[in-house]
């Protein structure tokens, strides 16, 4: 179904800070900011991470 | 039949799907590229009216409701619609809603009337004439004390009990029935006496003769007869509701007649159909003032007002008031008692709810505070594999 808009937040948000940190890069890219970089990432699908539902108590 | 096997594989519901299947017939088009596009269309616009999972439907709802509800009349009392008849319209009427009252303070019905009876006049009236309740006051000139004789005398008005179709035996019963009189008969005159009689007694009992029921249903003081100019039909509506015996009244098309009391509707026609009335009454209240609430706004708040089964008020004894967690209540009202409550037998709260969170500090459970990251395991695993497209 694909993700949500709050899923799709949650994830570039998480992989922003994640290239921030100074992880390598999935993609060949100009950009220099890492929230530029984490949403093309995201549009080329090839962030390492995935969504789920919050497990609830 | 080609269209309903095409649209079987959509996610468009069985409403929608009828209702374009009914177009497209309508407007003839058999153009099979045409139609495969009108489909995906028409798909992607049910797409974009969805709500999204963890959308924070409650507050957008609130909000939705509430701002429009600013701009609504504080006045009380207003006479629209139809003629002479006195209805609750605007803030006060939603008040009353939301607050799932035992009785609206201006209870209305609107009575449809049977293929037989709905396009005739003198019918018509029949059946209002039925229906209407008819009390002794309607039919007396006169009630008074009789200081002379210590008796209440009741004198009867032979025209008006004509018309109405009432014997005097019928209004000696009645009123036998309802106290313990002894009523003795003189042509027109009732006395009607009492044990102990003095002043107080017999002045306090005048009122309750007077509204001592006589004939037709109870509750329902006066109707209008109004004619739909669309139908050219007769729709009667009612002063006063009392839906379980006006659908004993002949001639009344119980499958469409209603009244504004949704406690009436739920004990009569059970919890969808008050459902169905508080959106309606919501719906009514708020266009009638000229304001456009998306109706998905108001079956929200009607769906938490009848899951339980029964018509529950939003509020304090209501939805409000019934949290499960301990914190949400606190944090509506009466904070302290409980707290005091909750500590005294050991209540746990779960911080599932949004506020639960707000008041120890954590991400809320709606939009993003939803979601968890986890690792891409098959990216570590160093396989690629085709996500779907987002």
């Amino acid at each position: 179904m694909g993700y949500t808009r709050f899923e799709k937040a949650r994830i570039i948000g998480a992989r922003s800070l994640q290239i921030s940190d100074g992880a390598y890069l999935t993609v060949d890219t100009e950009k220099d900011s890492s929230l530029e970089i984490a949403k093309e990432e995201f549009e080329r699908e090839k962030i390492p991470l995935i969504a789920k539902p919050k497990k609830r108590n | 039949m080609d269209l309903e096997k095409k649209l079987e594989n959509t996610i468009l519901p069985p409403s929608i799907r009828k209702e374009l299947i009914d177009r497209i017939t309508k407007e003839n088009i058999t153009d099979e590229e045409i139609i495969d596009e009108i489909i995906s269309e028409t798909v992607k616009a049910y797409k974009k009216t969805l709500v999204e999972p963890n959308e924070a439907v409650g507050i957008v709802a609130a909000q939705s409701i509430g701002e429009p509800s600013t701009q609504m009349t504080m006045r009380t009392f207003h006479y629209a619609g139809v003629a002479e008849l006195n209805v609750t319209l605007g803030l006060p009427r939603m008040i009353e809603i939301v607050d799932a009252r035992k009785e609206p303070s201006t209870p209305i019905m609107t009575i449809y009337l049977t293929e037989d009876y709905r396009y005739d006049r003198n019918k018509a009236e029949e059946v209002a004439r039925n229906i209407e309740s008819i009390t002794v006051e309607d039919i007396v000139d006169d009630i008074s004390i009789d200081l002379v004789n210590n008796c209440i005398n009741v004198i009867l008005n032979r025209e008006k009990m004509a018309k109405r179709d009432i014997t005097v035996d019928d209004v000696v019963n009645a009123i036998k029935k309802k106290m313990k009189l002894k009523i003795e008969v003189d042509g027109n005159v009732l006395r009607l006496i009492i044990k102990s009689p003095s002043l107080r007694a017999l002045s306090k009992r005048i009122p309750k003769v007077k509204s001592i029921h006589l004939k037709g249903v109870p509750n329902i003081s006066r109707i209008i007869i109004r004619r739909d100019d669309t139908t050219g039909e007769y729709v009667l509506y009612s002063q006063g509701s009392n839906l379980r015996e006006v659908f004993k009244i002949e001639g009344v098309d119980t499958t469409r007649t209603t009244t504004n009391n949704i406690i009436e509707i739920q004990e009569v026609l059970g919890i969808e159909a008050a459902r169905n009335a508080i959106i309606k009454e919501m719906r009514d209240t708020l266009n009638q003032q000229g304001l456009t609430v998306d109706i998905r706004h108001l079956m929200l708040v009607a769906d938490m007002m009848t899951a339980d089964g029964v018509v529950k008020p939003i509020g304090r004894h209501g939805i409000s008031g019934e949290k499960a967690s301990v914190l949400a209540r606190a944090a509506f009202e009466e904070t302290v008692k409980h707290l005091y409550n909750a500590a005294q037998r050991g209540e746990v709260d779960r911080l599932n709810g949004v506020i639960e969170n707000i008041i120890v500090g954590k991400p809320v459970s709606v939009g993003t505070g939803c979601v968890d990251v986890y690792m891409d395991r098959e990216y570590e695993e160093g396989k690629t594999k085709e996500r779907e497209k987002v």
